[in-house]
């Protein structure tokens, strides 16, 4: 294994972020340390420009394809699959604004509030929203004429709900970049909960939507 | 996952389903989830004057063990003290449940709807 900053294949001294070695053209291990927004060199931030990202996502996927490296060294071989592997995990990440979010708190290395889920202390007017929202989904009648309608209402009412709350999670995002404080990560953090919530939700009008497709069909 | 028969049985024919008045000064309602599975929980008690609770109501949306968890603690509380109910544990929950160390946090869940409803019931008495 090579020290960091120098070509595992020639030894030759490497600039910081070099996947390929600028003397002999090997492929270079990727940087593990790299977070998902730097993978693809950009700013932390969660507002995330997702079409500009797609050319870069392709192109990367290009140059590192295992393909072009099948008939390098097993070492080649490997790394250009960790380079494929971590570019996928990375766009996973930014497409997903859930998991965005979740990237973000993380790279702010502290660590708040119930995120991490269980049975944290939380707002019984939201807990009671939720499950109001639940029995009206609950009491949609799949045989009725207006299914559909009451499932799509149901549906853009919990998806309204979703942007307000990545809303919430980019403001808190740009206060925290201007002056640091636990409160914001708490803002996310409760952002991050609600929105498992009506993902949850979401899941569910699928389903019935599903069921409802089968009655029909 | 398979289910143990307490837990499908439970699923299968939940007891005391509904809600009651939350605005009743009798009625206590606990309201809990868990954020990492979307899982809503809403356990209602209603205590009478020598503090026993007469009636309990669940409302869950959520796996079978979360629904289980809470169907079984409104059959123990019913008839119990306020005090009493808050005694149980979660561990009593799941053992009696069986429930697998990944459904541990559905009989919490139910543990902490006992302590949201007492809490709720004992903010109205003040």
């Amino acid at each position: 294994m090579a020290s960091a900053g120098t070509c595992w294949s020639c030894g030759e001294k490497l600039p910081a972020v070099e996947p390929f070695c600028p003397e002999c053209g090997v492929i270079q291990p990727p940087h593990a340390q790299e977070n998902p927004f730097e993978i693809y060199g950009m700013e932390p931030d969660f507002d995330v420009d997702l079409e500009a990202l797609e050319p870069l996502f392709r192109e990367g996927q290009q140059r590192f394809h295992p393909d072009r490296f099948a008939t390098h060294s097993a070492t080649e071989r490997r790394y250009s699959l960790e380079h494929v592997t971590r570019l996928n995990e990375a766009i996973r990440t930014l497409r997903d604004p859930l998991l965005r979010a979740e990237a973000l708190l993380t790279l702010s290395g502290r660590s708040v509030g119930s995120e991490s889920g269980g049975a944290a202390p939380q707002d019984p007017m939201f807990l009671m929203e939720s499950m109001e929202l639940r029995e009206q989904l609950e009491e949609v009648d799949i045989s009725a004429d207006d299914a559909q309608d009451r499932l799509d209402h149901l549906g853009r009412d919990v998806q309204q709900r979703i942007s307000a709350e990545m809303e919430t999670i980019s403001t808190a995002w740009k206060t925290e970049r201007e002056s640091p404080s636990d409160t914001n990560l708490e803002s996310i953090a409760g952002a991050i909960d609600r929105m498992r919530y009506h993902r949850r939700f979401l899941e569910e009008v699928d389903r019935m939507e599903e069921a409802l497709f089968e009655e029909m069909g | 996952m398979a289910y143990n028969d307490k837990v499908l049985d439970h699923y299968e024919n939940p007891r005391n389903v509904g809600s009651m008045d939350k605005n009743e000064s009798d009625v206590g309602t606990g309201m809990v989830g868990a954020p990492a599975c979307g899982d809503v929980m809403r356990l209602q008690i209603k205590v009478n004057d020598e503090g026993v609770i007469d009636d309990a109501k669940f409302k869950t949306y959520g796996c079978g063990s979360a629904i289980a968890s809470s169907s079984l603690v409104t059959e123990w509380i019913k008839g119990k003290t306020v005090d009493e109910a808050l005694s149980i544990k979660n561990k009593e929950i799941a053992d009696e449940l069986a429930l697998p160390p990944v459904k541990i946090h559905c009989s919490v869940l139910a543990e902490d709807a006992i302590k949201a409803a007492v809490d709720d019931y004992r903010k109205k008495q003040d």
